[in-house]
This record gives C-alpha cells, sequence and structure tokens, in this order.
C-alpha cells in the first residue's frame, strides 16, 4: 500500500514536473509528442508503485492530456475529432503498458528472490558438505532459514530421550503451548516424505532422508506463507541430509573406536604373553630340574637355581606392577606421586640395585654433581631406567660399557643411556616404543620401552632414541627440574625401589 | 653315552642359559653357549657342535637367519626354543633347516628328552659301564640306562 502511494506520488510531481515544462512549448509541440512525453510519468509511476499506482498515473496523465494539451485548453471538452483518436489511444495503450511494465517489475523482483533463494541454499550445501560437528550445522541453519524466509521462530527437532526435542533454533523460542500443537504424539511417525503443513500460525515441515523420518522443523507460518513452499522443501532435504549424515558419521567413528580398542587389546595381549613367558620359562625349566627326584646336582648347583627361581619371580612381579601401572596411567587413574630428588643418587642406588642384572657390563655414569634436582615420581622413573638399563644390556657386545648421562637442557633435565650394540635404524626409531610391533620379529622387544615411554609421558616429558657417536644407540628421556622454592625431605639413596606401590 | 656329545646353547636370557647349561653339564654333555647370532655362528663354525640349542628371539639377527646359516656348513641338529607360539612360526623354523620346536616356557625334563632324541645314544656305549667315567652320579647313570633301555 505504501509503495503505491509512493509511487503515485511520484509519478504526480513528475507529471506536473513535465507539464510545467511543456506548457510555454504549447504551441510548438505537436499533440503525439505531449502524449509520448506524458508516458514517463505513468512509467515512473508503475516502477515505483506497481500496477495501482499505474492506473492512478494514467488517469491522471489522461486528465492533465485532456485539460492543458488538447484544444480547446483548460478543458475537458475535445474538440476535433482526431484528437478523441489521442486521448482514445493514449489511455488504451497506457493501461496495458502500465499493467505490462508492473508484471515486469514483479517478475524480475520474483527472479531476485528466487536467486537469491538458491544463493542462499548453494551456500548452506556448501557448508553441509564440510565436515562440521552437528551443532554446528544445525545453528547456522536455523539462523539462515530465519533470514531468508523473514520468520520471527525458526526450530529444528531431533529425536532425542523420549519424543522429540529442539536441536536448534532462531529467534523467540516456541511455548509450551505452540509446542503441543506442532509435535506428534510421541510413537505416531510424522511422516515419511518431506512435506509441510499448516498449523495455527506455524508452519511444520517434516524432515525426511531416505524414506526415514529424520526430525521436523517449524517455521512461523506469516513469513513462509508469502513465499512458495518449494524452496523451503529444498532446505528441509538439505537439512534432513545433513542430519543423516552427522549420525552415521558418529556411528563410524564409534565402530572404528571399537576397532581400535579390539586391535590393541590382541597386540597388548601378544605382548604381555612373550614377556612373561620369558621368566616363566627360566622359572619351569629351574624348578623343574629342582623337583626332579632322579637328579643330584649338588647344594651349590641347587642354591644356584633356587636364587634364579627368586630373581625370577621378583622379575615377573615387576612386570605386573609395571602393567598395573601402565593400564592404570592409561585410564587416568594413576597419578605420579612426586618427589625431589636429585639424579646422581637415584641412578647409582639403582645400578647398585641392579648388579646381577648388568651382566658383567661396566656403567658410566656421567652425571653432574651440581645437577638441580628433578620433580619425579621414584618408582616409575626408576622402571624407566631399569627398563633402558635392561635394553641396553641385552643389546650390548660382551665386556662393553654402558654409559648414563644427564645434561641441564632447554628447562628441563635430559638423561641419556648409551650402549655400544648395533644401534638403531632411523626408520624404526618411532616403532620400537610402540605396543604395534610392525615385524613378526619386532614381538621379541617386548613391553619395556613402551612401559618407559608411559611412565615419562605421565610426567609431561618424552622419550626418544638417537644414533650414539660410537654406533650404538642412545635412548634420551627428560624429566622436569624441581622448583627451586619447594622444599620438600630427599629420599636416600637406595631406597628407591622400596616401597611406595600403588 | 652322553661323553663328548657336545652342546652349543645359543640364548641371550643369562638366567635361561644358566639352566640349561647347568642340566646338560650334569648329565655329561659338553657345553658351549653363546648370547648373540653373530658369535653363535662363530662357536659353531669353529667347534663344530653335535646338537645346537637355539633361542629365536636375538638381539643381534633373527633366529631363522642363524639357522640358515648354520646349515652353510653344519648337519647338526638344530632344537629351536622360543617364546613365539604361532603355527607359522613352527613352520617357518622346521622349512628353515630345525629338527626340532619348543616352545617356552617348557619343563627341563621335556628338553632332555628331545635332547636325547636329537643326539641318539651309542648303542655299543650304553651296554658297557666300564667305558664310563667314574666321576657321574650314580642317579644319572642309573636313568641313562634305563632310558636306554626302554
Amino acid at each position: 500500500m505504501r509503495r503505491s502511494v509512493i509511487g503515485s506520488a511520484a509519478a504526480l510531481a513528475s507529471m506536473a514536473l513535465l507539464t510545467a515544462a511543456m506548457l510555454p512549448l504549447r504551441s510548438h509541440l505537436s499533440i503525439a509528442t505531449t502524449a509520448l512525453i506524458l508516458v514517463v510519468p505513468v512509467v515512473i509511476g508503475v516502477v515505483c508503485g506497481g500496477f495501482g499506482a499505474g492506473t492512478v498515473s494514467v488517469i491522471a496523465g489522461f486528465l492533465v492530456y485532456d485539460f492543458f494539451f488538447i484544444p480547446p485548453y483548460l478543458t475537458l471538452w475535445v474538440g476535433a475529432p482526431q484528437n478523441w483518436a489521442a486521448l482514445g489511444v493514449y489511455a488504451a495503450v497506457m493501461l496495458p503498458v502500465a499493467h505490462v511494465v508492473a508484471g515486469m517489475n514483479a517478475a524480475r523482483t520474483r527472479a531476485r528472490r528466487r536467486e537469491r533463494e538458491i544463493r542462499e541454499l548453494f551456500e548452506l550445501s556448501d557448508l553441509l558438505v564440510e565436515d562440521k560437528p552437528l551443532d554446528i550445522l544445525l545453528s547456522v541453519i536455523v539462523t539462515t532459514l530465519a533470514d531468508v524466509f523473514r520468520s520471527r521462530q525458526v526450530a529444528i527437532f531431533l529425536p532425542g530421550g523420549d519424543g522429540l526435542e529442539v536441536a536448534a533454533s532462531a529467534g523467540d523460542p516456541l511455548t509450551g503451548e505452540e509446542l503441543r500443537r506442532v509435535l506428534p504424539v510421541p510413537g505416531q511417525v510424522a511422516s515419511r516424505h518431506a512435506q509441510s503443513l499448516a498449523r495455527n500460525g506455524l508452519l511444520v515441515v517434516a524432515l525426511a532422508a531416505a524414506g526415514r523420518p529424520v526430525g521436523l522443523l517449524v517455521l512461523s507460518s506469516d513469513a513462509a506463507a508469502r513465499y512458495e513452499r518449494e524452496p523451503l522443501l529444498l532446505f528441509a532435504n538439505q537439512i534432513a541430509l545433513a542430519v543423516e549424515r552427522a549420525q552415521l558419521r558418529e556411528q563410524a567413528l564409534q565402530s572404528r573406536v571399537s576397532e581400535e580398542m579390539a586391535r590393541l587389546a590382541k597386540t597388548l595381549v601378544a605382548a604381555v604373553s612373550h614377556d612373561l613367558r620369558s621368566p616363566l620359562a627360566s622359572l619351569k625349566a629351574s624348578s623343574s630340574t629342582l623337583a626332579d627326584p632322579g637328579l643330584d646336582i649338588g647344594p651349590d648347583a641347587g642354591r644356584r637355581l633356587a636364587t634364579l627361581i627368586d630373581a625370577q619371580a621378583d622379575r615377573l612381579t615387576d612386570l605386573v606392577q609395571n602393567l598395573l601401572d601402565m593400564s592404570r596411567i592409561q585410564a587416568g587413574v594413576l597419578q605420579p606421586r612426586r618427589t625431589i630428588t636429585p639424579l646422581a643418587g637415584l641412578v647409582r642406588g639403582l645400578v647398585n640395585d641392579m648388579a646381577q642384572g648388568l651382566h658383567g657390563h661396566a656403567v658410566r655414569q656421567e652425571i653432574p654433581d651440581d645437577l638441580p634436582p628433578v620433580d619425579i615420581d621414584l618408582v616409575l622413573i626408576s622402571r624407566v631406567l631399569t627398563n633402558l638399563l635392561e635394553n641396553a644390556v641385552r643389546h650390548s657386545p660382551r665386556g662393553t660399557a654402558i654409559t648414563i648421562g644427564g645434561a641441564l637442557t632447554a628447562g628441563a633435565i635430559e638423561v641419556s643411556v648409551t650402549d655400544r650394540g648395533p644401534g638403531v635404524s632411523p626408520d624404526r626409531r618411532a616403532e620400537i616404543f610402540e605396543l604395534f610391533p610392525r615385524r613378526e620379529g619386532d614381538a621379541g622387544a617386548g613391553l619395556g620401552l613402551t612401559i618407559a615411554r608411559t611412565f615419562v609421558e605421565a610426567h609431561g616429558q618424552r622419550i626418544w632414541v638417537e644414533d650414539a657417536p660410537c654406533g650404538g644407540a642412545r635412548f634420551c628421556f627428560t624429566l622436569p627440574v624441581a622448583a627451586p622454592a619447594q622444599e620438600e625431605p630427599i629420599p636416600e639413596e637406595g631406597s628407591v625401589a622400596a616401597d611406595s606401590r600403588h | 653315552m652322553n661323553m663328548g656329545r657336545h652342546v652349543l646353547i645359543v640364548e641371550d636370557e643369562p638366567s635361561m642359559h644358566q639352566v640349561l647349561r647347568l642340566n646338560l653339564a650334569v648329565r655329561g654333555y659338553r657345553v658351549d653357549t653363546a648370547v648373540t647370532g653373530m658369535s653363535a655362528l662363530g662357536l659353531a663354525r669353529r667347534r663344530c657342535p653335535d646338537l645346537i640349542i637355539l633361542d629365536l628371539g636375538l638381539p643381534d639377527i633373527d633366529g631363522l637367519e642363524v639357522i640358515a646359516r648354520v646349515r652353510d656348513f653344519s648337519a647338526a641338529p638344530i632344537l629351536v626354543i622360543s617364546a613365539r607360539d604361532t603355527p607359522a612360526a613352527e613352520m617357518a623354523v622346521i622349512a628353515a633347516g630345525a629338527s626340532d620346536f619348543l616352545l617356552k616356557p617348557f619343563g627341563i625334563d621335556d628338553l632332555i628328552a628331545r635332547v636325547r632324541a636329537a643326539l641318539p645314544l651309542d648303542a655299543c656305549l650304553g651296554e658297557r659301564s666300564g667305558g664310563l667315567p667314574g666321576n657321574l652320579p650314580a642317579t644319572t647313570l642309573r636313568r641313562a640306562t634305563a632310558a636306554a633301555e626302554r
């Protein structure tokens, strides 16, 4: 309505202007020329105000034309017959012209609106093919719908709990009353195909993908009714597809996680059983020797075997304890219990305790005495050092020395265990800490390095292996430096392996 | 009857080769031990053992490789001990030229039985007690004779 008024006003104003301009030249202008010029205000009126304003302009133009430009002037009476023709043609032609121009204008507006909807739909579908989480997608969708369809309320309902729940909304939230009117009774299927129904001022669109109902889209219908339902259904299909895709993605992720866990469990069982079998084999061999009634090996040999059994039992206990600690750390249940201790003392105690286990290899300790103390869980880090030493012993040629070093680098203490064995080739450096042996033979490496890594990483530090200058392997890990302000009693050397079982 | 029978034990686990050495020595075998594949090959070449007991999980080269290389110069029986229990592992070992496969953990009597099976007793020696050295425990002697009679 307002547009018509503006249009009419514009038409009349321009008509007045042109009339005023033409009046002085009345005698020089032919009647046809005047008519043509008076077409302009009508077009202006139609373009600005639609057909209504156009009609007003035509009537005004007719009157002005008759009054001012057809003799006798300043009357509505028409003198000559051909002037009747001119007037008649003016009216007869202008009205259809106004109609056509109004129609073209309306079509252009519709086309622009449709173009905008398509553009919005395209942008939305662009977004929907990205791998975004469902909640982000839905909130963009409702905002876009509210914008494109100029809806006061937009809400998407998805199945959840018992019945449908609001998954995203834009604008005013729907009242309880409105919800009750809109939502289907629980258990009843709303629809298997996208379709829209108007219910009491709200437009309800069923979202369905592959013939399966997926959810509901609700819009305030005063806005949506203005437009054709088709673009809305197009949006609805896109939404349904996006929701379905997000749900399938969720399912795929879940099954991938289950697969990974099954694989991990299988490999863990293989690695554990291998690591358990070695001490068990020595145990079994020793005990069956001692148990043999027909065999007399002498008391010395007997004691040696008994000592061996004892040592292997300890080794098994340690292994079991470490596996438990490792799984607790990975489950987030076990937290390292930190104590401040100087590294040199810790290493000295450990090497002393290991004595037999070193099998004749000398251990050189290159740890400066003025190295700042470390803030660590004694039990866990002792295990790390023990595992690395055992690994070095296992790979070192007879009689060679193993070196344990400590140095302060970039805010942490870097500990290294270097051997003169065959070293680790670059392509295997990451793998050897892994639980998954890529090659058949790797199972022999056992869990020692994996356990070491878990314990080091539980302190927020890292562990790695590099080439030693003499050709062997150099295993390194970092430890946190103790903050100077804390004063805690430093445990005595040698009590490292002791008591603090978790 | 086990006199002079020379066994090479290739096993990197010290506790394991201590037990094996003890059991074999007390039964009269001469025992050498190696803790790496390379040293085992060297010893086998120089000393020509009558039997090799080989653990697959060696730190330097794979046990299968050791079997293959030993077969280049020796036909001595190879008794493999391993913690790998897949059928494929056992087949690979036999295919490479080993004579027996024993899964860890095993009872020592099982091992000794297989050692004996791999080194058939010299029937002549077994019948003459005079040909045996005096420092063997009587019990061992009794058991060995009983085994020979079975």
